[in-house]
């Protein structure tokens, strides 16, 4: 019994030991500290894996949801995280937290959510993919030029305050061109990662063209239909990502009702459990980040296409 | 065929049909035994699997030590008195409560590190340790109790020399149960955020954002067989025990 009893004090107390941590004031003080991220092969882990390459840093890096990033931060148990907006706005408002680099400064107009349809949908459904792609145009277009109105969609999706919803906007850059030079940089970091295999992707080239479609977009912005489609589509988004605002705009704004749209909203916690709805074909479109939507198209062999750019740049580094 | 045998060509079959349905369906959803296999000797090569099993046994064993040093005292003084038994009301309402419905309490009590993983562990290997020594103690037959008095035994000297030996049959069933769920749970718990990115269930996740199929199953495979072997321990440490108990009365 003595023998169990000084066991079990020995692993709690080993368990117990975690290392001294001080305040991160600049870049340098990330080295050895403990990051988060939303998970592995979304676009904040491949962000964050860019920075600590170019800065020749080593951290500790763990999984936590977004929506309890700044619980933890503040429990103390991670010295910092990465995540999209509305989280680094809200660390800095309501936590009086501070953002270490924002992700324009870590790679300046990167691309980061896209629309992305099932192969199979599309080729039944061409129609409604243009539908959807016309209002997320509209929707892309209301945000640009009605910052205040969307600031109110933002704050009824995210259901988090005014004043973080409108700080995070800032470094939102909300598009609709799917941006394939960017999206192609995404993929030789992935096979440079060792996230995706050489063989699976054969020529990026030849891949990228069957992934990426640029052209129904462009058909999307004169589409119209006299009567309504009067069909249902299921579309994936990620909690309280305001880089999907679009989403949000076009449902208030009522633009799939002018086509006759109804659409079925399916929340995720993260990007590759997004692709996991579209393999199992429980969605048919999804708003979600660019490094989920390639890793898992090739390794699982998940037969999407990216039909449509959401958002550039719109994450950051936050530390206490 | 002796035993072995069969359960060998059981086994056998088995992986044939995976291989089979693998081959059949032929997609990336589901790798066949040789892919998985190959995945798996990668892993323990790099030492990878090794490491990831090992932090997840130590989070499982203090988790089940807590476990045993709580439930096992509190089971035994429950099913002795009266009194205490009437506190199985809440034990009762505690118990159909999955340990995995506790993760958001452990996140934000615990936080993210090695307590609130041993937390969960706790919980779930708890109540059927509990309830086993509750139940031993509590179908002691009273003859031996009533033997025990006549001959001037003390309720001290009743407990521990009558009732508790009885029970052990019993007690030790609770823990290998206990261990079984705890080790269930630990899994479920690293699905969750980690402080330290190690342990198979972490390992799993991992493999799940990446689309990695091959390394969910052999991660999979890993806790079966861990979970298998600690099972066998058990046993074995149960015959010996009781064995030891027959031979004594």
């Amino acid at each position: 019994m003595k023998k169990m009893v000084s066991l079990l004090l020995f692993v709690l107390a080993v368990g117990c030991i975690s290392q001294e941590r001080g305040g991160i004031q600049s870049i340098e003080d990330l080295e050895g500290k403990t990051i988060a991220i939303p998970g592995k092969a979304t676009v904040q882990d491949f962000l964050l894996q860019k920075f600590l390459r170019e800065h020749n840093l080593n951290v500790n890096i763990v999984i936590v949801k977004p929506p309890e990033m700044i619980a933890v931060l503040e429990k103390g148990e991670i010295d910092g995280f990465i995540a999209w907006e509305p989280y680094p706005a809200r660390a800095q408002v309501e936590g009086g937290h501070k953002v270490l680099v924002a992700s324009k400064d870590i790679w300046a107009h990167h691309p980061c959510c896209v629309v992305a349809v099932r192969e199979d949908f599309l080729k039944e459904n061409r129609d409604v993919v243009l539908a959807v792609l016309a209002a997320h145009i509209k929707a892309t277009t209301f945000i640009q030029e009605h910052p205040e109105e969307a600031v109110r969609i933002g704050v009824e999706f995210t259901e988090m305050s005014e004043e973080v919803i409108r700080k995070a906007m800032e470094t939102i850059d909300f598009v609709y061109e799917p941006n394939y030079e960017g999206i192609r940089e995404y993929l030789e970091a992935l096979l440079e990662m060792e996230y995706v295999s050489p063989e699976d992707v054969g020529d990026v080239d030849t891949f990228l063209g069957g992934f990426i479609n640029g052209d129904l977009i462009e058909e999307a912005v004169t589409f119209k239909c006299a009567q309504g489609l009067n069909k249902t589509v299921r579309i994936g988004y990620l909690r309280a990502d305001l880089h999907q605002l679009a989403l949000f705009v076009a449902l208030d704004q009522g633009y799939f009702d002018e086509f006759g749209l109804t659409v079925e909203l399916y929340t995720f916690s993260a990007g590759p459990e997004e692709m996991d709805a579209f393999g199992a074909g429980d969605i048919d479109m999804g708003y979600l980040g660019t490094a989920p939507a390639t890793t898992k198209r090739l390794n699982l062999s998940i037969r999407i296409v990216i039909v449509a750019g959401v958002n550039n740049e719109g994450s950051a580094i936050v530390v206490s | 065929m002796d035993m072995r045998t069969q359960k060998l060509v059981i086994v056998l079959s088995f992986v044939g049909l995976w291989q089979v349905v693998a081959l059949g369906v032929h997609t990336r959803f589901l790798p066949g035994p040789f892919e998985v296999t190959k995945t798996l000797v990668e892993l323990m090569a790099t030492g990878e699997l090794v490491v990831h099993s090992v932090v997840s046994l130590s989070r499982v064993v203090a988790g089940f030590f807590l476990a045993v040093g709580i439930g096992l005292p509190l089971g035994i003084v429950m099913g002795w008195s009266r009194k205490m038994e009437n506190f199985s009301v809440i034990v009762e309402v505690l118990r159909p409560i999955p340990p995995l419905a506790w993760i958001p309490l452990a996140m934000i009590w615990f936080g993210i590190g090695f307590q609130s993983k041993v937390f969960i562990i706790f919980i779930g290997a708890f109540f059927p340790i509990l309830s086993n020594s509750f139940l031993g103690v509590r179908e002691t037959e009273p003859y031996m109790i009533e033997a025990g008095r006549v001959l001037g035994a003390t309720d001290n000297e009743i407990l521990q020399k009558i009732v508790i030996p009885n029970s052990f049959p019993s007690i030790l069933e609770g823990l290998r149960i206990g261990l079984g769920i705890a080790w269930m749970c630990l899994v479920a718990a690293e699905l969750t955020g980690l402080k330290s990115p190690l342990g198979l269930g972490y390992m799993i996740m991992e493999a799940r954002d990446l689309g990695r199929a091959d390394v969910v199953i052999a991660g999979m495979i890993t806790i079966g067989v861990i979970g298998y072997i600690m099972n066998l321990i058990l046993r074995w440490a149960e015959r010996k025990l009781v064995r030891w108990k027959s031979d004594r009365a």
